[in-house]
């Protein structure tokens, strides 16, 4: 019995949408299996139900040769279940190892055994090789630190299985390395591992077997060794995929946006650049760099300090998001969940909030011209929901990713920002995405893109905008910039002072 | 793809009005099956009372008994899911019952009465209702400008003007209101057509909850009141100015607990400074029970009627019945947490 | 040599003014702490005004305060009066019997303690003396008063307010007078807290429940002011009686327009006036009955 985990004929429906048509699903112990699929074609459901917080309408789960019920996250954790979600289960105001032990803790009669508290974690962090302060608040812990953290804690359960969801999202080139060592470091100890990403450039490092999801079904299983990139993406969107980035057609135009000597005290530094229309500007840096708080000072959802903005040479006065809407600018943010979409709303009130009163007279909403709009938005984005009924929380990254920007397309926006607009999406909606920015620049509206990526920010931009420590470090035009040239600006200080 | 949504958006204004009736009625229609737990709950307490009190309980007398007895529950819980759909509390509409009942009925007393004596209860209502409105601003005030949450605002809010209640009236009753004022609490619509089966309060609901929910379904503000209770970040980041929504719900949660405490003062013909008292829980009960969620974000007004008649009608049913008061208060707990419960087990699935 | 003069004068008056004050202030050494069930009944408003009247003769400084209904809120006053050393206080309990260990420390710290309206029910703690109206005899009042509206028979509803050892002797003594004619009936006993508010939704189910009703008794002014609410609302005044109890203003108003029959009638300014009496009597050295009851009466239309 080599398999550790065997899910058969795995079925869930939701209203409307039948998430899973009878899934067959196998994980061998010791082995990385990534999952890849576009967003929606069902891998994040099956582990929702293999980590019990979804229950299934259909079908089998065999551990280790038993059959089991799961009913919920915490059974899954008895048996051996973890997953790892993009939004951390931590406690952001308790200590690396309270984290680890929640809930666990070595007691000594009713209180808190803290020398063996602290000598568990540590234990758990040798085991992984982690370099961690024990006693840090997570709160202050980086991205990846946190996300050890979480592995860390799923370890010390003793799991025979991690699911991974998009883990490498946030994180640089560096820390993704390590991730990968701990990850072989699993592998080696027995775990099965999960691995959930959009990335395929990792897969191919990392795991052993890949299975594609495409509309709730298995496509396939394959031997990593036995299959390419290019077949994996004619598998998860059923088709040939021409080029990574498309074509661009817009000309650059006249001036549209100018920020000058903006300035946040101690976070953003007289802060100068211009947009013109149909232009794409990537704005790039590592991550802290102010790239999202760059954006969100002109946008008004950051007080600034200093500085003026301009739109057609006209100043503009700009004291909260409403008034940046009102001018024409918009901002699709980075977490789209938490700033982006009121989850518990339908995607057609998701879609006409932003200018509601486009859609009223005298305070009243016109419901029919409302549903018409939304419905067109739909069709045209390509936005997959049942109906413009659903509520948002239902429905997949991309397709959310969307709504946000038929809101802002709705919202008639001259200048768009997109932050990191395509994480946690996958290649067929990212292709989409980009596709709809060109567009969007073809009528002339002005594109601010921040990214980590850099093949999609050089992919992508007319000029770049290359941000440490909340300065401009550079501006680079679309010929003259590479990888490395980036790079270079980005990690300047850090090489000064190195 | 086509991006000209301009064009699309000037075309629209010529809709067809015979869709958007269609519309409201589908509308209302969806909006059933989200509280049908809660009317199956109402329906079997309604059922259960009509055996136990051998009929009495559905009497046309009891029910119209029944209707009047909640409408000041049921105004107060209307302003109340207004503010619990924010995401925000207010616990201060009892006591403003109590300060606009006492300010109405000394309005009442005081204001010459060389005004027509209409004039003078227009006038007294008016004033109630700014004094509730005022009193609302305030801690919307305090709750957008100052970041003071709005459990705690309120609570002082309950505190104060309770106390501001019984100041204002020296502790004593104000009564000897013109008998013409009665009639806001006692009266009846068409009494003299149809004998007295429309109480006056009923119609003033009717009207108050219709309203409110046209606000809430079908006007911009209504729907930034459910998107800042859904996610206040988002929100705010789509260009909606939450403080200006909220100090909307909070007044219009003051507004209307001025109207309950106006209703009431006309009921009991005297301004009463310790009237009022736990009221804003029964309101706070009747909302929930309809299926607001403390949470923010979900809540109708259908809902809250429900809740208001299921509470109204344990009340009146169990004293129809003769249950012990001891009793009475134990059951109507136990049915709140039921009614509740019934509903989360509901959305679970 | 004016301003002279004028000096002294002012030098003088200024001196006398002083002694008179200094005296005032020698005679006014006693302090009472006075902690009450509530301050927003006018029932207790009115005691209050007795003992700040009689107090005044006497030169007897008064800190009035009010539990409002929380036994805790009041063992806490008390507390506050031991501490400053009060040499008498005056209590109406929020608990008649959670109050006794609060009474205990006020007589270890030898303050003499005395109970206005409600009685201290605990083992725990000595009072002094007990200055209240007959609540009984009240009930009784009320029964009579009752049985006068109704000549001798008819149905009768209580609206009571249950858990307070006054009510309880009020529906007592009302109980006890109309057991005494089989023709007259107590159909229904229903709780209204002895708000106004409640008292009208439960009278309104009364008159649904009971539509041949011909007797209300309302515990207090509030409960049958409330029925009364009801009762005209429903064109029913003149065909049910009520009787109420503390004949407040309103009240009275109300039995004049021929609203409410009667009341039972507390003298509640007299139940002030006598406990600062008692207790002028205590320091002087006097023995003081542990009960001093204060006279009730009816009032009806046709009283003054």
């Amino acid at each position: 019995m080599d398999d550790v985990l065997e899910m058969k004929g795995i079925v869930k429906e939701y209203p409307g949408v039948k998430a899973l048509k009878g899934v067959d699903f196998h994980l061998k112990r010791g082995e990385v299996h990534a999952l890849v699929g576009e967003n929606g074609a069902g891998k994040s459901t099956l582990m929702k139900i293999l980590g019990g917080a979804e229950a299934r309408d259909g079908g089998e789960i065999i551990l280790e040769g038993r059959k089991v019920e799961i009913q919920d996250p915490h059974q899954a954790e008895k048996l051996g279940i973890s997953i790892i979600y993009q939004e951390f289960n931590l406690i952001p105001f308790l200590s690396v190892a309270e984290n680890i032990f929640l809930g666990r803790e070595p007691r000594r009669g009713i209180f808190v055994d803290w020398r063996q508290l602290y000598a568990n974690a540590k234990a758990v962090l040798d085991q992984l090789g982690l370099d961690i302060d024990l006693k840090a608040k997570v709160s202050g812990l980086s991205v990846a630190q946190q996300q050890m953290v979480e592995i860390a804690k799923a370890i010390s359960v003793k799991s025979r299985i991690i699911v991974m969801d998009e883990p490498s999202a946030t994180l640089t080139m560096h820390e993704l390395e390590r991730l990968f060592g701990l990850t072989r470091k699993l592998k080696e100890q027995g775990v099965g591992i999960i691995y959930i990403s959009h990335r395929l450039e990792e897969i191919f490092e990392i795991a052993d077997r890949v299975t594609v999801f495409r509309d709730g079904e298995r496509i396939s299983t394959r031997e990593v060794r036995d299959v390419t990139k290019e077949y994996l993406i004619r598998e998860m969107v059923g088709r040939e995929l021409k080029d990574d980035y498309p074509k661009r057609n817009a000309v650059a135009g006249q001036e549209l946006l100018r920020v000058e000597g903006l300035t946040r005290k101690g976070v953003l530094h007289e802060i100068s650049f211009s947009l013109r229309k149909g232009e794409i500007l990537g704005i790039t840096g590592l991550v802290g760099a102010g790239r999202t708080e760059l954006v969100r000072a002109i946008f008004g959802a950051d007080p600034i300090d200093k500085g003026e903005i301009y739109l057609e040479g006209r100043k503009l006065r700009i004291l909260s998001p409403q008034d940046a809407i009102n001018s024409g600018l918009c901002l699709m943010t980075e977490d789209r969940k938490r700033q982006g979409l009121v989850l518990g709303m339908t995607v057609r009130e998701n879609i006409t909030i932003a200018d509601l009163r486009g859609l009223s007279r005298a305070g009243f909403i016109h419901g029919v011209d409302e549903r018409r709009i939304a419905g067109r938005f739909v069709r045209e984005l390509n936005i997959k929901t049942p109906s413009v009924e659903q509520r948002v929380r239902n429905l997949s990254g991309g397709n959310q990713q969307k709504v946000v920007l038929a809101k802002w397309l709705f919202a008639r926006s001259r200048v768009v920002i997109f932050d990191e607009p395509t994480r946690g999406i996958d290649v067929g909606a990212k292709q989409e995405i980009y596709r709809l920015m060109n567009d969007l620049a073809e009528t002339g509206t002005g594109i601010i893109m921040i990214s980590s990526e850099l093949p999609e920010v050089l992919g992508m931009s007319d000029r770049i905008l290359v941000m440490q420590e909340g300065r401009i470090r550079a501006e680079l035009g679309g010929g003259e910039a590479t990888q490395e040239t980036i790079m270079r600006f980005a990690t300047q200080a850090l090489v000064q002072g190195g | 793809m086509d991006l000209k949504v301009e064009t699309e958006m000037e075309q629209v204004g010529a809709g067809k009005p015979s869709g958007a009736g269609k519309g409201r009625i589908g509308a209302l229609l969806n909006r059933l099956p989200q509280n049908y737990v809660i009317l199956l709950v109402f329906v079997g307490i309604c059922a259960l009372f009509t055996i136990w009190t051998d009929g009495l309980f559905l009497q046309p007398d009891n029910i119209v008994n029944v209707l009047r007895q909640i409408s000041i529950n049921a105004v107060i819980a209307t302003g109340l899911t207004f503010v619990i759909i924010t995401a925000g509390i207010d616990l201060s509409v009892g006591s403003i019952v109590a300060i606009v009942g006492v300010f109405a009925a000394q309005l009442l007393v005081k204001i010459p009465s060389t005004f027509p004596v209409w004039g003078i209860i227009f006038l007294a209502c008016l004033g109630g209702l700014a004094l509730g409105a005022l009193i609302g601003a305030f801690s919307g005030f305090t709750i957008t400008r100052f970041r003071v949450p709005p459990f705690i605002s309120t609570l002082a809010m309950w505190a104060s003007a309770r106390g501001l209640a019984f100041i204002l009236c020296d502790g004593r009753p104000v009564w000897n209101l013109p008998i013409q004022f009665n009639y806001i609490g006692r009266g009846y619509i068409f009494e003299k057509l149809i004998g007295p089966w429309f109480p006056v309060p009923v119609l003033i609901m009717g009207i108050v909850m219709y309203t409110a929910h046209v606000i809430l379904t079908r006007t911009t503000i209504g729907r930034y009141i459910y998107a800042i209770g859904g996610n206040e970040e988002a929100s705010r980041l789509s260009g909606i100015n939450v403080r200006r929504v909220k100090m909307f719900v909070y007044i219009f949660s003051g507004l209307m607990a001025a109207l309950g405490g106006i209703i009431l003062t006309s009921r009991l013909a005297s301004g009463q400074p310790n009237a009022g008292q736990s009221y804003e829980l029964y309101a706070i009960a009747a909302s929930v029970v309809g299926g607001t969620s403390l949470a923010g974000g979900e809540g109708t007004i259908p809902g809250t009627l429900i809740g208001a008649l299921i509470i109204g009608v344990l009340y009146n049913g169990m004293n129809l019945a003769g249950v012990e008061s001891y009793s009475q208060n134990v059951i109507i707990g136990a049915i709140i947490l039921g009614a509740v419960l019934l509903d989360q087990m509901k959305k679970r699935k | 040599m004016k301003i002279k003069r004028l000096a002294m004068v002012f030098l003088v008056t200024a001196l006398l003014l002083s002694m008179a004050f200094a005296g005032n202030v020698l005679a006014a050494g006693k302090v009472i702490g006075v902690t009450l069930l509530t301050r927003e009944h006018q029932f207790y408003r009115d005691l209050e005004a007795g003992l700040n009247s009689e107090a005044a003769k006497y030169g007897y400084k008064l800190t009035v305060v009010a539990g409002e209904f929380d036994p805790a809120k009041q063992a806490a006053q008390i507390e506050d009066f031991i501490a400053k050393k009060v040499d008498a206080i005056i209590l109406a309990p929020c608990d008649s019997k959670a109050v006794g260990s609060s009474v205990a420390e006020a007589n270890k710290a030898g303050i003499p303690v005395f109970t206005v309206d409600i009685a201290n029910l605990s083992s725990q703690g000595k009072v002094v003396s007990h200055i209240a109206s007959d609540n009984v005899e009240g009930g009784r009042q009320a029964g009579e008063l009752m049985v006068k509206a109704l000549k001798g028979e008819g149905k009768i509803v209580v609206i009571n307010h249950p858990g307070i050892t006054s009510v309880l002797d009020r529906v007592a003594g009302f109980r006890e007078v109309i057991a005494s004619y089989p023709k007259m009936k107590i159909i229904a006993d229903v709780p209204a807290w002895g708000q106004r508010d409640k008292a009208m939704a439960v009278m309104e189910d009364m008159l649904l429940k009971v539509p041949d009703v011909d007797g209300v008794f309302g515990i207090n002014d509030d409960s049958a002011l409330g029925a009364v609410a009801a009762i005209e609302a429903a064109g029913k005044i003149g065909k049910i009686f009520v009787v109420g109890y503390d004949a407040t203003p309103e009240a009275k108003q109300a039995i004049k327009d021929g609203k409410i029959y009667g009341d039972a009638i507390q003298y509640p300014t007299r139940i002030g006036v006598l406990a600062i009496q008692t207790i002028n009597d205590h320091f002087a050295g006097k023995k003081v009955p542990a009960v001093v009851p204060v006279e009730v009466g009816a009032w009806t239309r046709d009283s003054k």
